[in-house]
Formats: structure tokens, C-alpha cells, sequence
């Protein structure tokens, strides 16, 4: 079972729109470096906590936005320990 | 993250402001000019046909020069002396053309075309409907809902921003697939890969962003969207309508101006007889303060249109915040070099 959920996004501007969209419906999330392991890419992803994962998917979903890829965690990570809305 | 969220906020702004549902269809760029740069030579192959305008700013005349020379076919279809365009003609030479490149409001004369029936125009013919809103947007009401395909604007006219920003518009419709980027390069994105991204907006914003520039620019439509368009433009043509009036009533001066009652951006050109324009700008400027500018305004095109090639005219720009007692001075300062 995982902790948390990394959504990787395609583009800088998509991260911040998706952010502040879960934000504003008070899902707690936030901008994270994407882990090195995850992807080469030297952007940021929004790490959520598992359990808000369906729910942010749902936000973003109404704004037109999907990340390219979701990846589950467990344990230490960018963004693992803390959260805020 | 937080100059990042200002760009973001701007991205939206501008959105909304131009009657875009989705920021993801605002691109930024450095002005106006790279904007449409942008379109033309990322849309244009040799043997294709692009419709213009006889009132168009340099920024579309000159790549449209460019291209010419490389095989693209340029109908500029002509307008009367206010600026006004023939849509007839425009109707009689849109066949077979990809792209119209359109100026909304004119740095000349302030003229404002119909965009509603220029894209209706352009819809029936199947072409692409590009509109230059840089004197425009901020002044007159300008936005997608005009049937324009894409908008382009600048940052530091009515919109009320710093120089340096400007950008595209694109409709929720129309595929970007048929513009390839002008520039690649860093976008934070796909850094894994060498290919330049193809999706919006990083498609076309390779580099750093202008990030205090849009932070300007964000503050400059928050004003008009508190103040109101309505409101700024009752403001405009009050002291910009007592200008042209002022100045038309001194001898041998003419404004070159919409009719009455028709829409206008409120700047104000115009010519004394027999005096050469640089003249009447340096008298203004050097013993009265005033900052105005001569000759073509880089539109030689319009001034051929409007009949004040080559002596160009002198032009006043009134904005939201000129007062009528700067006007009556202003005109004070007009009679005097006159007299």
C-alpha cells in the first residue's frame, strides 16, 4: 500500500494549474522536484497523499488537465512528509 | 513557486480577458511583433496565399515582405481613406488564401475594423483568421467570441503593462499542429529529450520567461477589469473627442480620424498645412513637454492609405489617466506653434 502518490505532468504550467485547482477545493498537496527515479526530467510533479489521489484526479479532470503518468510511494521522497491545502 | 503562480495568474488573466476558457491557449511572448512573426513563418510554405490589410503596422507588412520573397503569394486588400476596410473587396480576394493577417485599430488613425464580419468573411472561405489587437485590446472590446482564430496582443498599450510582454491568443478550436514554433529550446519540460515539445504553451515559449514583465502585465489588466472597459473608453473619448475637436478647429489643421460616432482607439493624428510634421513634434516636445510622434509611426502603408504619405503626421496619444486640463494645454501649445 502506498503513501503517496507522485502525478507527473507534462508541462510547468500544467503542474501549477492542477496545484492550485486542488488547492482551491482543499485537497492538501504540493509541488515537489520529480524524483530522478521517476523521470530524467528536471521539472516538478504534485506529490498528494493516496488517499486524496481519486479526488484530485476528479478536480484536474473539470479543468481539461490529466498527468501523463501517476506513480505510487512508500517511505521517504520529495514531498513525502509534508502537505498542506 | 511564486513568480512561477504570478506567470500562471497572467496566463489566466489574459484568458479571461480575451474570452478564452482555457490558459492553456495563451502563449507569451516578447512583444507583439515576435507574436505574429510567430503565425506567419510558422504557418506560411511557399506557394500558399495570406490576405492582409492596406493599414497594417510594420509588424505584419515587413515578415509578410520576407515571405513574399520566398515564394508566398500577399494580396493586400485595400481600405478608404478613414481606414476603413472594403469588405467586398476583402470578400473578392479571400479565395484560396490560408491566413488574414488583420490590424483591429489602426496607430494611425484609430480606425477599428469589423472583426465580427471579417471573420464571417473568412470562416465562409475557409482561412485562418489572425487578429492584430495591439492598439486595440484595452480600449475596444476584442476577443475570441469575434470568431477570430487567433489573437495577438501587446503588453504595454491599453492593456496597460510593461514593454517586453506580448503574445497569442488561440481559440479552444483551432490546431496549433498548423504552426510549427519559431524558436526551441528550455521549457522545463521533456528535458530528457533533445525534440522541442509540441503541446501548449511550451510549445511556443522556448527560454525564460518574462516573469516581472507579466507581472506588470497582470496588474495592468486587473486595473481594466476593476475600472471597466466601458468606463475607460467613456474616459478615452472624452478627452481624446475634445482633442480632435480642438485641434480640427485650428487653421490649416486636420485630424485624420473614424467618423463621428464610429469606434475609435482615441489616438489622434494629424497635420498643419505646409509644415513638416517633425517640426510641429519637436516644437511640442522640446518647449512644452509634450511626448508625441512624427511621421510614419512604422505603418507607411496606412499613411499611403489615408493620403498623408510621405509627410506622415503627428500623433497624440490621450490615455485613461490625461486629464482635460492636459488637453486644453495641449491644444494651447498646438495654436501657439500655429500662430
Amino acid at each position: 500500500m502506498s503513501d503517496h502518490l507522485y502525478m507527473i505532468f507534462k508541462s510547468m504550467t500544467h503542474v501549477l494549474t492542477a496545484e492550485r485547482a486542488a488547492r482551491k477545493r482543499g485537497i492538501a498537496c504540493r509541488m515537489v522536484p520529480i524524483p530522478r527515479n521517476l523521470s530524467t526530467d528536471c521539472g516538478m510533479c504534485i506529490s498528494v497523499r493516496a488517499e486524496d489521489g481519486d479526488a484530485f484526479l476528479e478536480i484536474i479532470k473539470e479543468r481539461g488537465l490529466l498527468p501523463d503518468r501517476v506513480e505510487e510511494h512508500s517511505g521517504p521522497g520529495p514531498g513525502s512528509r509534508c502537505y498542506s491545502s | 513557486m511564486d513568480a512561477m503562480g504570478i506567470v500562471l495568474d497572467c496566463r489566466e488573466a489574459v484568458a479571461e480577458f480575451f474570452g478564452s476558457g482555457n490558459p492553456m491557449n495563451v502563449v507569451f511572448t516578447h512583444n507583439v511583433t515576435w507574436a505574429i512573426n510567430m503565425v506567419l513563418h510558422g504557418m506560411l510554405n511557399p506557394g500558399d496565399r495570406v490576405i492582409t490589410t492596406t493599414m497594417e503596422h510594420n509588424a505584419v507588412t515587413r515578415p509578410l515582405s520576407t515571405l513574399r520573397q520566398h515564394g508566398i503569394e500577399v494580396v493586400f486588400s485595400r481600405c478608404d481613406r478613414l481606414g476603413n476596410l472594403h469588405l467586398e473587396e476583402f470578400r473578392a480576394n479571400i479565395e484560396g488564401c490560408k491566413l488574414a493577417v488583420i490590424n483591429h485599430g489602426s496607430n494611425v488613425t484609430g480606425t477599428v475594423q469589423n472583426i465580427g464580419e471579417i471573420s464571417s468573411i473568412c470562416r465562409a472561405s475557409g482561412t485562418v483568421l489572425l487578429v492584430d489587437a495591439a492598439q486595440s485590446a484595452g480600449i475596444v472590446p476584442i476577443g475570441l467570441d469575434s470568431g477570430a482564430d487567433i489573437i495577438a496582443f501587446t503588453g504595454h498599450k491599453g492593456l496597460l503593462g510593461v514593454p517586453g510582454t506580448g503574445g497569442l491568443v488561440f481559440a479552444e478550436n483551432f490546431d496549433t499542429g498548423r504552426i510549427s514554433s519559431l524558436a526551441q529550446g528550455g521549457t522545463g519540460s521533456l528535458s530528457e529529450e533533445t525534440r522541442h515539445p509540441d503541446f501548449m504553451p511550451d510549445k511556443y515559449e522556448a527560454g525564460t520567461m518574462n516573469g516581472p514583465g507579466l507581472a506588470g502585465l497582470l496588474a495592468g489588466i486587473t486595473y481594466i477589469k476593476d475600472l471597466g472597459l466601458k468606463e475607460i473608453y467613456r474616459r478615452k473619448m472624452e478627452v481624446a473627442g475634445r482633442l480632435a475637436r480642438g485641434i480640427s478647429e485650428i487653421n490649416g489643421a486636420r485630424v485624420y480620424k473614424p467618423a463621428e460616432g464610429e469606434p475609435w482607439t482615441a489616438v489622434v493624428s494629424f497635420t498643419i498645412e505646409n509644415t513638416c510634421t517633425a517640426s510641429i513634434a519637436h516644437y511640442l516636445a522640446s518647449e512644452h513637454n509634450i511626448c508625441c510622434r512624427h511621421g510614419f509611426h512604422c505603418a507607411s502603408c496606412a499613411h499611403r492609405t489615408i493620403g498623408t504619405f510621405p509627410g506622415g503626421t503627428v500623433r497624440l496619444s490621450p490615455g485613461v489617466f490625461s486629464t482635460l486640463e492636459e488637453i486644453e494645454y495641449t491644444l494651447n501649445s498646438v495654436r501657439m506653434f500655429r500662430e
